[in-house]
């Protein structure tokens, strides 16, 4: 919902983008791994025991929990009593503690949601205030954090450089926790297009402007490609988003938890749920070249199959191209 | 008197919060920016209490010593571009004769600066297919930003229009009357569909955007002296609408603020406003504990022209 989408409509991003110029990354930094692995468990709905669930997926990994800090990276965007935009608080719960259950130092929840400056609104109003509290978790508002500049690691944008919050700097494990929803803008929003929220708003504004001027699907690149540490991805598809999203779509049981720690291979796995080929997001396209792997044949399928679980998620017309059977 | 032990709690936690280098952070234990300071400065100005004063004092000398040679303000410590609390400190320092000067720097800097221009081809799509636009807003008008390579939107080009109305007093002319329209208009295009103000988009893919009460008061506070515009009638009848269901300190203390400076009771908001520090420690927000305080007294003061 910004001057993107002017741009969107003009064509113009991707070229402004893109023009004269190849896409560039450190080429020496990222290796991918020959395969990745995904897994999908069950979930009902908010109801069950989703700490055991969250356990059982994050156990799939090898991960640096034990005695470090932990910042859980939900998506909060907007609350309406009536929507499904926001991860929901019981998985958030769910995952604070079992990172504290396997051992880590602290466990944080970390957020600069990118269109309301009044977080403790959005924070209240979600029922998240609440669980922290019941939890003894800490919230952190990513929008209004120390920031220091860093480098970025890839070129896709012409950004160069970008102010990240301490908190995310400082931390062991990053989680990417976004709900599994389409997007007006993007196609899909998921754990990498999630990152978006760690840039402050003090700096770049409510809506993110200056990431959207250098292009959307770009600056999910550069920013994920810029994170400093491992990072692991839980996505929400119990009830998930179709249509206009990421606010104003509506709601679409899955029933579903996606885990990993390939960002790439859990959102390209995501969107075959939504029966969305990843190749067709542009961003998924980009980050596929370096940061992970999206063939389907270089995914290892942990728990629920994909087609037990695959979806006809509705997109805006827009996007109606960008649906597949979900092959590599 | 024990002054510590009987000072509200409003301003026993914000002289708390109040950094080692005498400005303040977003939250306690961070690093000291404008918009926390200017606030708190703006906070504590009519406080008979020496330890406050003292502390009032020291976050002016902050904002004096932060103040950029073009005249604007950056966000904080460690920042070398003028952006957008500029308005909040040009607030901030506008009451003190001494300040003057530095009050017109930052006046001049506002005038000088604002949101990017969108371009030629925007600007021409605008012109001849607006409908071909997945957003309905004009994107020739220019406002203020928050980052000087973005795009203007409605809170930052309200906080700005309220430092230039303010500021008339040292700063006037053709110029700032000018950039003063021209926010203006950018406020009024960018009204919601049955009134009332969010970041600043109405419409996507011809779908109604709903706005939200902080950003609405924010910007009646800013049109404060058109009450007989279109845009301010049917935004007041939204936030009135919206009242009910705020429940955040930084929306209550703006909410507050615009019934203060349009002469309505606002004895119920600060009730809720209280409540809401007792519920939620505004989550540690040293901005909103600072407006929540100019709430609980006179934002008539504050805030109206």
């Amino acid at each position: 919902m910004t001057r993107r989408g002017f741009l969107a409509a003009a064509a113009t991003a991707p070229v402004a983008a893109g023009c004269g110029r190849s896409p560039s990354w450190d080429r020496a930094a990222y290796r991918k791994a020959d395969r990745s692995r995904v897994a999908i468990l069950p979930a009902r709905d908010y109801t069950v025991p989703l700490t055991d669930v969250v356990l059982q997926g994050i156990r799939h990994f090898r991960l640096p929990v034990a005695g470090g800090k932990v910042v859980l990276k939900p998506n909060l965007v907007e609350f309406d009593p009536a929507g499904v935009i926001n991860t929901h608080p019981a998985v958030i719960a769910a995952a604070v503690e079992a990172f504290r259950r396997l051992g880590a130092r602290e466990v944080v929840v970390a957020e600069g949601p990118g269109h309301r400056r009044d977080t403790e609104h959005l924070v209240a109003a979600s029922g998240l205030f609440q669980t922290l509290t019941d939890l003894g978790a800490r919230y952190i508002d990513l929008n209004h954090d120390d920031v220091r500049s860093v480098t970025l690691r890839s070129r896709f944008t012409e950004l160069g450089r970008l102010h990240l919050p301490e908190t995310i700097l400082g931390a062991d494990l990053i989680v990417s926790m976004p709900k599994l929803k389409t997007h007006h803008w993007a196609g899909v929003t998921l754990s990498l297009k999630n990152m978006f929220g760690i840039v402050p708003g003090m700096v770049y504004g409510w809506p993110k402007n200056v990431l959207h001027w250098a292009g959307i699907h770009e600056s999910v690149v550069d920013i994920n490609s810029s994170l400093p540490a491992p990072q692991f991805a839980i996505v929400d598809g119990i009830v998930g988003m179709e249509g206009n999203g990421p606010i104003q779509g509506d709601p679409r049981p899955c029933g579903a938890l996606i885990f990993g720690d390939d960002l790439v291979a859990v959102d390209a796995t995501a969107a075959r749920l939504m029966s969305i080929e990843p190749r067709k997001i542009t961003y998924l396209e980009h980050a596929a070249r370096f940061l992970g792997n999206a063939e389907q044949e270089r995914i290892a399928q942990i728990g629920e199959s994909l087609e037990s679980l695959r979806q006809e998620f509705r997109v805006i017309p827009r996007f109606e191209s960008v649906r597949g059977v979900g092959g590599a | 008197m024990d002054r510590a032990k009987d000072r509200p709690p409003l301003t026993r936690a914000l002289l708390a919060a109040q950094d080692a280098d005498g400005g303040w952070g977003a939250e306690p234990g961070k690093r000291s920016n404008t918009e926390a300071t200017a606030l708190a400065v703006l906070a504590l100005a009519r406080t008979s209490d020496p330890e406050a004063a003292s502390a009032q004092r020291r976050g002016l000398d902050w904002l004096v010593g932060h103040q950029r040679p073009d005249g604007g303000w950056p966000l904080g410590v460690g920042q070398d571009r003028s952006t957008w609390p500029t308005p909040l400190a040009v607030l901030a320092v506008l009451g003190r004769p001494e300040l003057r000067e530095r009050a017109a720097g930052g006046l001049r800097w506002l005038v000088g600066h604002g949101g990017i221009d969108p371009g030629w081809l925007i600007r021409a799509l605008y012109r001849l297919w607006p409908a071909a636009l997945p957003v309905r807003m004009d994107p020739t008008l220019k406002g203020w930003s928050w980052n000087p390579e973005a795009f203007s939107w409605v809170e930052p080009t309200a906080y700005a229009l309220l430092a230039l109305k303010k500021g008339r007093a040292v700063l006037r002319g053709a110029d700032v009357d000018a950039r003063i329209r021209e926010g203006e208009s950018l406020l009024f295009d960018r009204v919601c569909e049955g009134g009332g103000w969010n970041y600043g988009n109405t419409n996507v893919y011809g779908v109604s955007v709903p706005p939200y009460p902080e950003v609405t008061a924010i910007a009646l506070v800013g049109l404060q002296d058109r009450r007989e515009t279109p845009a301010h009638r049917a935004s007041s009848e939204a936030m009135r609408r919206m009242l009910a269901e705020v429940d955040s300190g930084f929306a209550l203390s703006w909410a507050i603020a615009y019934l203060a400076v349009h002469g309505q009771d606002a004895a119920a908001e600060r009730k809720r406003l209280a409540a809401s520090y007792a519920r939620t420690g505004f989550l540690g927000s040293t901005r909103t504990l600072a407006l929540a305080l100019i709430a609980s007294g006179s934002p008539e003061a504050v805030f109206g022209l």
